[in-house]
């Protein structure tokens, strides 16, 4: 079996210029603690255990909507087309919302424990005596968290598409639900990283690697729920009073940015935009002096920022990882 | 060929407690050098500065052409380290554990396995390949530990208190193991305080006390060094005054006295300062000059005296 595997230096000879996929295998084959981490991430029966009980929870919540729907359906013809297009809907949203939750508390578990864990084996010290940089280290930590993690939403895509037989949800759903999932759980094995290698103990930075995405997922909508309780009035009475353009539009533009850093709130609107405006990228939005603004639809700067704020966490963490005791 | 490991005027301040004061050492290519001294005195901060992982306040170590503080990987290339705990990856094979470390030091795949089933000869734990790590006795994991410490084929071996925690026959296969790297040609710096490892194996001992070098040198000469005057005692059978005569009139002898006799025979006792040497040249000329020596017993002096004497139990 050894033989068939691909080799480092075999690649090098076989081919002048590897394809993406050959680079991509050179890559993980040639980080030492992404292969250590796969190796011991995969063997014995936790990752199956992980692996079915996630699945289970998935397909238990999809049956159970789906017979909720069932009970009270209108079984007139003429309805039905409708009530299965919401079925459809219904369970696509379902298995993207469980997995959500799903990546909320599995990416910290296995991020958060990754540098600070080496800390307390006292295994940090041997590592870093030896020619291994400091970037291979938190990057294979990382890519190994992150491709478990892909693996997971990957075998859910069959409970996902079942909301195909349905009918009732277009692939660019599927596209931005796919990738609003990967981006977020990019985002949190992130910052689970950047606290084990913050934190000297793996206990505070597991507390800390869990509460930022608990506080982002559930946090974020319930100070937005409150702060709307006493802000909302007030916005909507100058709405009714002749609001300046110039505020109505740095409104706009302010809540549009707060949705824009919430994975469930860029979703919803970006499926609103999707469905009411029929755009995927951006649309404009008319002002009440007649004046319009161009918003761009959530999930781009959803993806965009995040994908900075996880690559400053990365670097930081690279650095923890290379700082020498002093 | 100058000292392969140079230290100079290394410091290391905590705060206000100073671990490492002012150490000047050099070890040549091939030694064993043991790095004694009592819990606290500052040895496994010197072996963390030497290793790269720990920054000195002040001073400099030099490894090969490398300094620890300016070129890093330079120093990691040439040293296999190994810290006073093992760290233990649960969940790995033991093949697994040599397999990741030498992917640490981009050894190329395809060499991995021939050079591990090497080094699991050498510390004779190629029975145990396929095993997890946890499964491992204790004496088998420091056996390990070494193994890995060789996989890059460094010049420079650390050791920080190789043989702790480890049963005495797990203690003898780690000072044996020793012995055939410095034959391999290694050069060897461990610290210990078990003072038997270093009177079995090392070429020069350094003593370290309170972040001091309190005495550094062959063992032999530190003993000279350290406990000059020894005492000495003579049975004689007869000729007591030709043998009291003979002890005087030599400079190296003090403070003879008679310490009594039974049966006929006569006890001396002296103060001696010199060598081996010069210590069986006085029983010669003793027998020479006709001089019955039924006994001659010099109070040994061994590294534990020398250890006691040498340091006053001084900690940071």
């Amino acid at each position: 079996m050894a033989e068939n595997l691909v080799t480092p230096e075999a690649l090098k000879q076989s081919s002048p210029r590897p394809n993406f996929g050959q680079r991509l295998l050179l890559w993980l084959r040639g980080n030492p603690v992404m292969v250590k981490e796969l190796r011991s991430r995969m063997r014995g029966r936790r990752a199956f255990l992980i692996l079915t009980l996630y699945l289970l929870a998935l397909a238990l919540m999809v049956g159970l909507v789906y017979f909720l729907y069932l009970s009270s359906i209108n079984r007139s013809p003429a309805a039905l087309t409708n009530t299965r297009q919401l079925i459809g809907k219904v369970v696509f949203a379902v298995v993207v919302g469980m997995q959500l939750v799903g990546i909320t508390f599995i990416a910290p578990a296995l991020t958060s424990g990754a540098i600070s864990g080496e800390r307390d084996r006292q295994t940090l010290d041997l590592l870093q005596t030896t020619l291994l940089p400091a970037r291979s280290l938190a990057l294979g930590k990382f890519s190994s968290a992150l491709v478990f993690m892909l693996l997971l939403l990957l075998a859910a895509l069959p409970l996902e598409s079942l909301a195909f037989l349905f009918g009732g949800v277009a692939p660019e759903e599927v596209a931005i639900g796919t990738l609003l999932l990967i981006v977020t759980t990019i985002n949190f094995c992130a910052v689970g990283l950047f606290f084990s290698g913050l934190m000297k103990s793996t206990l505070a930075s597991t507390v800390l690697g869990y509460a930022f995405p608990i506080l982002t997922i559930f946090g974020l909508p319930m100070m937005a729920l409150i702060l709307s309780g006493f802000f909302g009035p007030l916005i909507s009475g100058s709405f009714n009073n002749n609001l300046s353009p110039g505020t109505e539009q740095a409104l706009l533009l302010l809540g549009w940015s707060l949705v824009s850093i919430h994975p469930i709130a860029t979703a919803v609107a970006s499926e609103a935009l999707l469905l009411d405006q029929h755009t995927l990228f951006s649309y404009q939005q008319t002002l009440r002096n007649g004046a319009s603004v161009t918003l761009i639809s959530p999930w781009i700067p959803y993806t965009i920022i995040n994908l900075l704020f996880s690559a400053v966490l990365i670097y930081f963490a690279i650095r923890f990882v290379r700082r020498r005791a002093r | 060929m100058g000292p392969v490991i140079e230290i100079q005027n290394l410091t290391k301040r905590y705060g206000g407690r100073t671990a490492v004061d002012g150490l000047n050492l050099e070890v040549e290519n091939g030694e064993i050098f043991g790095f004694v001294g009592p819990n606290g005195a500052g040895k496994t901060t010197t072996i963390r500065i030497m290793a790269t992982l720990l920054e000195p306040s002040a001073g400099e170590v030099r490894i090969g052409s490398h300094l620890v503080s300016k070129e890093p990987a330079g120093v990691r290339r040439l040293v296999g380290y190994m810290p006073d705990v093992f760290g233990l990856y649960r969940d790995m094979k033991v093949w697994e554990y040599l397999d990741f470390f030498a992917a640490c030091y981009h050894i190329p795949e395809s060499v991995r396995p021939g050079l591990i089933g090497d080094l699991l000869e050498l510390v004779d734990l190629s029975h145990r390949r396929e095993d997890m790590l946890e499964s491992l006795s204790r004496g088998m994991q420091q056996r390990l530990s070494l193994a890995r410490t060789l996989i890059h084929d460094p010049q420079v071996l650390i050791l920080d208190e190789p043989a702790s925690g480890l049963d005495p026959r797990a203690r003898v296969e780690i000072r044996e193991l020793l012995v055939q790297l410095s034959r391999m040609g290694k050069t060897i710096f461990f610290s210990t305080h078990i003072l038997a490892d270093v009177a079995e194996i090392c070429t020069r001992v350094g003593i370290l006390e309170a972040g001091k070098l309190v005495a550094v040198g062959e063992l032999e000469a530190l003993q000279q060094q350290v406990m000059p005057r020894r005492t000495v005692e003579i049975t004689l059978l007869d000729n007591l005054e030709t043998a009291r005569k003979l002890l005087e009139s030599l400079p190296a002898v003090s403070a003879l006295k008679e310490i009594g006799g039974q049966n006929g025979r006569c006890r001396l006792e002296l103060e001696f300062i010199g060598d081996d040497q010069a210590l069986s040249q006085i029983l010669a000329w003793l027998v020479q000059a006709g001089v019955q020596v039924v006994r001659f017993s010099a109070e040994s002096r061994d590294l534990e005296a020398v250890f006691m004497r040498a340091t006053k139990g001084l900690v940071t």
